[in-house]
């Protein structure tokens, strides 16, 4: 019996006047694992994050997430978000910035902060003003304030952009104990390389899902090498039916 | 110098100029619009004033005197019984009052008898200049008519204010509420705009905070140095600039930290239109130049164009002007029934600013 699936859509849509950036999306996360929303620029990967938050209604069709119709306020307590943006106040302090995000979710308890706040290794710098920390810093102290309270399900968009690569082998190395624990992450990404490390990955274009399933499967599937030049196969199938979804 | 380059930089900023519309807008419409403003203000000129004469003695020497009065080209004379003039000033139906009183004929002539009683309203700023224009005029024409009279100088009473009243502290009430409503809405509205600007508004968006939490956390966060910058600058009205004043301090600051609330609302409404922060200096010309103007504060409302006065009174400025006068020259409270309006406006415009500012963070995040 397959575990209730902690994402489900069924023909999400949203347009932005002649845009349409998700195309009648059906997809499905399982419980603790990474799924990967891989795309270029402008696939939709963003608005599908936010549509699932519930910070953007849907032009049509549905999402449950937690196994509560979006948008459902009850269940933003248990889901964590990292935007794009590094999304932090730059006069508050390290500490502070986690306090505050653990607070809106009712989670502001000191060993909570402190551990998410050493978690992602800026304990030394706790008591310094964000606006002092180099670019990759502020992306684990980003991250920091999207875990603080506990998440059960972890939307991540581009959590590695700037970000140097041992930073990002850090990064992984996190999400993968934090699965570990059970926790569901949704990653946007463009890196082909983190796409690897994801339990199942969509591959997304013009708001469509082109193809689903592990790393192996869609390399096998497209019948390529790397998953950069099966991205590429599946894209250029799109509409003519050429590969098996 | 490379003259290329020099063009290259004035023409990106011309280019960012054509795509930016709303400036544009404000290079050609702002200048049309508030000049034409000034120039009718300006050219509205001050009424005459309505002056009340009450004839108590008939004498000739009286009658001549009245007529006189009723010559003087500023003013506009209205005959009335003793008996009503005060309730006639009091209800703004009359700027001030000329008591000629019985025994005003023996005065004249050094005979004892009463001297002229001048009740001067007091409110405005202009009438105690006005009248005794006026009054100098009438009684120099008639001592040139009448070589033996020796008109000894009138008893001066003041309703309101008092002769120590400078121009200062007539405009005072009006300023206070004007820099508190600047200063608040320019604190908020570049305050907001940066969570949105830093992406923290989309973390605000996706965490459990309701949008109505939202607004009134703002409101809370804001209103506290909203409150801190009214009363500095009341206080420093007050004690440093010395204003003359009458009425309760603390009634003072409740309406400007009413006013003050609203201001926050309406800051963080109109800053989900801007982009950045220049476009929220953009909207200073339509959020402050109007109230200054329109507001009561240089021109009486009541002698502008119908649709001006109209505009006047939805303006939350107007009200603020209107109940710090009545409190801060006339010395009323909040039991004076027009006051408790003004105050009730205020609370309106503060509430309504709430659900716009609601609605805008709705479409802030679509």
């Amino acid at each position: 019996m397959h575990p209730t699936p902690v994402i489900q859509t069924r023909a999400l849509t949203r347009r932005f006047g002649r845009i349409t950036a998700v195309d009648q999306l059906d997809f499905q996360v399982e419980p603790g694992i990474t799924y990967g929303l891989l795309g270029p620029n402008g696939s939709g990967k963003t608005t599908l994050i936010r549509l699932l938050l519930g910070i953007l209604p849907a032009t049509a069709g549905e999402a449950h997430v937690l196994g509560r119709r979006v948008p459902d306020r009850s269940v933003r307590a248990q889901t964590g978000y990292m935007p794009q943006a590094t999304a932090l106040y730059e006069d508050l302090t390290v500490r502070e910035n986690v306090s505050f995000y653990a607070r809106l979710h009712d989670a502001a308890s000191a060993s909570h902060i402190s551990q998410a706040v050493g978690l992602v290794g800026l304990t030394e710098r706790a008591d310094d003003q964000v606006f002092t920390l180099s670019g990759g810093l502020k992306r684990r102290l980003s991250l920091a304030c999207a875990l603080v309270h506990g998440p059960a399900l972890l939307f991540l968009d581009e959590p590695t952009v700037g970000v140097d690569p041992q930073l990002r082998v850090q990064f992984w190395e996190h999400f993968r104990s934090l699965n570990q624990q059970g926790v569901t992450i949704l990653v946007s990404t463009h890196v082909m390389d983190e796409a690897e490390r994801c339990h199942r990955l969509g591959l997304l274009q013009d708001g469509r899902l082109l193809a689903e399933g592990s790393a192996q499967e869609l390399r096998q599937r497209s019948g390529k090498a790397t998953l950069e030049e099966a991205f590429l196969r599946f894209a250029e199938g799109h509409g003519n039916e050429g590969i098996p979804p | 110098m490379n003259a290329g380059r020099i063009a290259t930089l004035a023409l990106r900023i011309a280019l960012q100029f054509r795509r930016d519309h709303r400036t544009v807008g404000l290079i050609v419409v702002v200048p049309m619009v508030v000049l034409s403003l000034l120039s009718y203000l300006i050219r509205l000129g001050a009424s005459e004033l309505p002056l009340g004469i009450v004839q108590e003695d008939r004498s000739p020497i009286a009658q001549r005197l009245v007529e006189q009065l009723r010559q003087v080209e500023i003013f506009e004379v209205r005959e009335v019984a003793r008996q009503e003039l005060d309730a006639l000033l009091r209800e703004g139906r009359l700027e001030a009052g000329i008591v000629v009183p019985e025994g005003f004929a023996r005065s004249v002539v050094g005979q004892g008898g009463d001297r002229l009683l001048v009740i001067v309203e007091g409110s405005r700023s202009r009438t105690a200049p006005m009248l005794f224009q006026g009054l100098n005029q009438a009684m120099a024409r008639l001592a040139a008519a009448q070589a033996d009279v020796r008109l000894a100088e009138p008893q001066v009473t003041y309703l309101y204010a008092g002769p120590q009243y400078q121009a200062i502290d007539y405009f005072a009430p009006t300023f206070i509420a004007l820099f508190a409503f600047f200063f608040v809405y320019l604190l908020t509205a570049v305050g907001f705009l940066r969570e949105r600007a830093f992406g923290t508004l989309e973390r605000l968006l996706a965490s459990p905070l309701t949008k109505m939490e939202m607004v009134l956390g703002y409101v809370t966060g804001f209103s506290f140095f909203a409150l801190l910058q009214s009363a500095i600058i009341l206080l420093f009205t007050v004690y440093v600039v010395r204003i003359e004043y009458a009425g309760n301090l603390l009634v003072v600051f409740l309406i400007v930290a009413l006013l003050a609330g609203g201001s926050v609302n309406l800051g963080i409404f109109l800053s989900t239109y801007a982009r950045n922060e220049f476009q929220v200096y953009q909207f200073l010309p339509l959020v402050i130049v109007p109230q200054a103007l329109l507001g009561g504060v240089f021109w009486p409302i009541p002698e502008m164009h119908p649709v001006l006065q109209w505009i006047a009174h939805v303006l939350p400025l107007t009200y603020a002007n209107f109940a710090l006068q009545e409190v801060m020259i006339k010395g009323e409270g909040v039991l004076k029934a027009s006051v408790a309006a003004d105050i009730g406006a205020m609370v309106l415009f503060g509430a309504l600013m709430v659900v716009l500012a609601s609605v805008g963070l709705r479409r802030a995040s679509a």
